[in-house]
């Protein structure tokens, strides 16, 4: 039975595994927490796994789990983090290096606070819905219009303050 | 932002997820995730036991207060520790009574119709069955609602939830939640909202009510009103 359960687990983590590890690193702007966050919510899976496997979307339970212990994550800590409101000094590095449209878009990500971020990932990098988005951070629609909105125009002016939201390695001088 | 500028973001968050994802090892992290779950397993048989223990050893002492102070005890009228408080019996005008397993609430006049049951079984946190009250128009797509769901607690208590504060809804022994105001958009226009979620603890489950009322001080009102005529009690 426990064979069973780690033969199917394994495959799951195999086969999902490496999307849900993107969204982990996003929604934590950080590798290592996102690994981190990852095996929380693998944890959490395994333990449950009859849940998991009888659900309609396992991915989605999955990254239900991971979601919460994120936002879970973020309310202990939320006395310390710190949500920069200044302009970050977008392509410091060498803008035809390959890494510079991706420090610049990992660099303004920080900026957001992190249910804001979360929402972002969730919507645009998941492509997920308002809805869905709603259910899985657990509040309503109308909070991650605002949190979209609000990250949205954040995003505007830290990455294009010219509106132009063109990779800096693609920009014309 | 345009829809190309959504995009554009969208194509940049996948470059960066490419760029700073590192390799998965699969192997490593099926064996952390097994090895983590066996930990807080143990963990959690060993505060049992501790917690098991600790009501024997109260409930023996209680049980012995109870022998020492039996004739006493008859002598007085009502019991020193008051019960839980009895839920608002007085309901604003025109309200009506609801009640969805054991969960006691009000809503407003003016619903557009009937309710609407939705009979699943609880499978989970974020599943089961649920009773919705469909309110009247608030403008273009959006409508009044109620809706109460019951779920099984998550790893035994609340979900984890952030932007709320705790609640005193009687039969619940916790409630978190938040009475918010928010902007809902419904295609190019936007207005106002109240909008109550709130989730409570009673037992083996947890209630989570959920409402959209219109913006301003009606809203409010009627928002604090379905939170005030709240209650909990056995399921049917």
């Amino acid at each position: 039975m426990a064979d069973q359960r780690d033969a199917e687990f394994t495959d799951f983590v195999a086969d999902h595994g490496g999307q849900l590890l993107r969204t982990a690193c996003l929604v934590t702007g950080d590798a290592h927490l996102g690994e981190d966050l990852l095996q929380t919510a693998l944890a959490k899976a395994y333990g449950s796994w009859e849940k998991v496997r009888r659900a309609d979307h396992p991915v989605a339970y999955v990254r239900r789990l991971m979601i919460n212990a994120h936002l879970s994550w973020v309310r202990r800590l939320m006395n310390t983090e710190q949500v920069l409101e200044t302009i970050p000094e977008t392509g410091s590095g060498d803008p035809q290096t390959a890494h510079a449209d991706s420090d610049e878009m990992r660099q303004a990500l920080r900026q957001l606070s992190t249910r804001v971020r979360t929402a972002l990932v969730l919507r645009y990098f998941e492509d997920l819905s308002e809805a869905d988005t709603a259910a899985l951070m657990g509040c309503s629609r109308s909070t991650v219009n605002n949190h979209v909105t609000r990250g949205l125009a954040a995003l505007r002016a830290l990455l294009a303050p010219n509106g132009d939201l063109t990779p800096v390695s693609r920009r014309h001088p | 932002m345009t829809e190309h500028d959504t995009t554009l973001l969208a194509d940049r968050m996948h470059r960066l997820a490419d760029h700073m994802t590192p390799h998965l090892d699969v192997v490593g992290q099926v064996r952390a995730a097994r090895e983590r779950h066996r930990r807080q397993r143990r963990a959690r048989i060993t505060g049992l036991a501790v917690a098991t223990a600790a009501t024997a050893l109260v409930a023996g002492t209680v049980v012995t207060t109870d022998v020492l102070s039996a004739d006493r005890r008859t002598e007085v009228a009502a019991p020193s520790t008051p019960g839980p408080s009895a839920p608002e019996t007085g309901l604003p005008a025109g309200w009506e009574p609801r009640e969805f397993q054991g969960v006691v609430f009000a809503v407003p006049p003016g619903a557009r119709s009937a309710d609407t049951f939705i009979d699943v079984p609880v499978s989970s946190w974020t599943d089961g069955p649920s009773l919705i009250w469909n309110g009247p128009q608030l403008g273009g797509d959006q409508y009044s609602s109620v809706s109460v769901m019951i779920a099984e607690p998550f790893e035994g208590g609340l979900p984890p939830r952030g932007g709320g504060r705790s609640f005193t809804v009687p039969g619940a022994e916790q409630a978190y939640g938040n009475i918010e105001t928010t902007v809902m958009t419904d295609g190019l226009a936007s207005a106002e909202r109240v909008v109550v979620w709130l989730e409570l603890l009673a037992g083996d489950r947890v209630v989570q009510v959920d409402a959209v009322f219109d913006g301003g001080e009606p809203g409010q009102r009627m928002a604090q009103q379905l939170v005030d005529s709240l209650s909990v009690g056995e399921p049917d």
